[in-house]
């Protein structure tokens, strides 16, 4: 691998299975993260891709297929301890009894002016090096979310999971921080995978959009609009019309938003215009 | 200025009661209304205070009183935080002690008194043991709920981050428990002091309690009234430090709530 892409974690999945009882969440899911990509996972409640993400974190066990990283095969889940990955949630999960700064140093091993130092440090990227003293209570909710981002940026994480962390912020502060994001990102060079409701959201960030139903890949698409973009550009509004559609158009049957019932629907893979597994391979090759 | 004014005069405002309370009851005894043998004037309870302080006798109650207190509340606190750590973190431990605990909590810990007269006599050990008894089941309740109700999720963030064991449980379980545990510390305390009163007035030849006793027998009315103050300043007292600590080890609290 090039040395630019250090920072990134090359991921790929093969016929990753997971089902809660009798619902089958992720059904024999193929993909490929390649290294130092920012993947969007979009799909509707209960489509699988909080799950994915989990499994992704090592915070859920895989049941079935494999999941490998360009460093071998994972033993089991993830690498948690080693700070290769890290997640951000939808809420910051900020210690409260902790200040800012403290927060931020979780984890880091190595003498206190030295944490203390690379947590500040990680502070003033997301610019909030000002609040490093202040309670999390005292911060807004984008305040949070950046002190979270922080938090997982000072382990300098090969592979960021973002599990719709900006659900809970308002517009403005969203913008802001789709642009704290993509810079970081682009910093950092680590793999972003980010799961999120907002179809916008994805074609803003990221290099390839995932849309996920009924546990498998629907839709694998590219992004290829230089950055940063533009939500007022035609060919901005056609690839978010075309993945909003597929998201829309879905027929009724295979989907459903009540939980235990999909097992009675089961989901049949001649559906999918191609096989999700060659659209992971072309993207992860235009990518290396 | 004007701010400083009223702030002055507000934090006086809740004085003005009890002052005036005391300068009627002072009047009311002066004037041979209401009899010294029922209530002596307060100017001789502050008499009896000064007199037994100057003989020593009151530090010497007073420190019994304290070490008993001190002893019980350190005894009975530890098992109860001990048994809250254990029964809060691992089910097994809460499925084989928590019903136990739960009936033995239903008994009421000064009903023992003759029991433990039998046990241990009239020494120390029967007034540490009901001590301990009583603040046992706070501290053991507010820890067992504290450490439950720390958010899961918090506690998946830390793993998340690389925290386990012993991390995971200075820097994420126990703050997350403390705001519970401080509440019970709060009710422990004014059980100790509940029960060493009961405890010393049947059973002691030392202590407040004892003094108090002492006292009627000799119809000192003022030295017993001095008693019950000092056992409500003594228990005021501890209130304060356990707030004190609340203040200090919480600071964050308040922040957290507001937001």
């Amino acid at each position: 691998m090039s040395t630019r892409n250090r920072n990134g974690l090359g991921i790929r999945l093969e016929n990753v299975r997971r089902h809660f009882g009798e619902r089958v969440v992720l059904d024999a899911l193929t993909t490929h993260f390649a290294a130092g990509e920012f993947v969007a996972i979009v799909g509707r409640s209960g489509c699988g891709k909080s799950t994915l993400l989990r499994l992704l974190a090592g915070l859920d066990a895989i049941e079935a297929g494999r999941l490998e990283t360009d460093a071998g095969p994972a033993a089991g889940p993830l690498s948690q301890t080693s700070g290769d990955v890290r997640i951000m949630y939808q809420d910051a999960r900020l210690l409260p009894w902790r200040n800012v700064v403290d927060n931020v140093a979780l984890g880091l091993k190595g003498s206190r002016d030295n944490v203390r130092a690379l947590a500040l440090e990680a502070l003033s990227q997301v610019g909030l090096a000002e609040r490093a003293g202040e309670w999390p209570g005292n911060l807004s909710g984008g305040q949070r979310q950046r002190v979270a981002l922080a938090r997982a940026l000072v382990h300098r994480p090969r592979l960021l999971l973002l599990d719709e962390p900006l659900g809970a912020l308002d517009a403005l502060t969203r913008i802001e921080m789709h642009r704290l994001i993509e810079r970081v990102w682009r910093e950092h060079c680590f793999t972003a995978v980010l799961v999120t409701h907002d179809v916008s959201e994805s074609v803003i960030l990221a290099d390839r959009v995932l849309l996920i139903e009924a546990g498998r890949i629907a839709l694998d698409q590219r992004v290829d609009l230089p950055r940063p973009r533009d939500r007022g550009e035609a060919a901005f509004a056609r690839l978010e019309g075309r993945v909003l559609g597929r998201l829309l158009g879905e027929a009724p049957h295979s989907f459903s938003e009540t939980p235990h019932s999909l097992s009675e629907t089961p989901h049949s893979p001649g559906e999918t215009p191609h096989s999700p597994s060659d659209a992971a391979f072309i993207a992860a090759r235009a990518v290396a | 200025m004007q701010n400083t004014i009223s702030a002055r005069k507000r934090a006086l405002l809740p004085w003005l009661v009890p002052v005036a309370i005391l300068a009627i009851w002072q009047l009311t005894v002066q004037s041979g209304w209401l009899s010294t043998r029922i209530l002596p004037e307060p100017r001789a309870v502050a008499v009896a205070f000064w007199q037994l302080l100057l003989s020593g006798e009151l530090l010497e109650h007073l420190g019994a009183s304290t070490a008993r207190a001190a002893t019980g509340f350190a005894i009975g606190g530890g098992i109860g935080f001990f048994f809250g750590l254990i029964n809060g973190g691992h089910k097994l431990a809460e499925s084989l002690f928590d019903t136990t605990l739960q009936m033995v909590r239903n008994v009421p810990h000064l009903a023992l008194i003759p029991l433990v007269i039998l046990w241990f006599g009239i020494g120390e050990e029967g007034k540490i043991f009901l001590v301990a008894l009583g603040v046992f089941f706070p501290i053991y309740l507010n820890t067992f709920h504290g450490i439950r109700s720390v958010p899961p999720e918090l506690i998946e963030m830390g793993r998340s981050y690389g925290l386990g064991g012993r991390a995971l449980f200075q820097q994420v379980i126990l703050p997350g428990a403390l705001p519970n545990i401080l509440v019970g510390v709060r009710y422990a305390l004014g059980f100790t002091w509940l029960t060493l009163i009961v405890a010393e007035t049947i059973s002691a030849t030392s202590g407040i309690g004892y003094m108090a006793m002492n006292a009627r027998e000799f119809l000192q009315t003022n030295v017993v009234v001095l008693a019950i103050l000092l056992y409500a300043a003594l228990g005021k007292a501890a209130d304060l430090a356990a707030r004190g600590l609340e203040r200090r080890w919480l600071r964050w609290n308040t922040a957290f709530l507001a937001a």
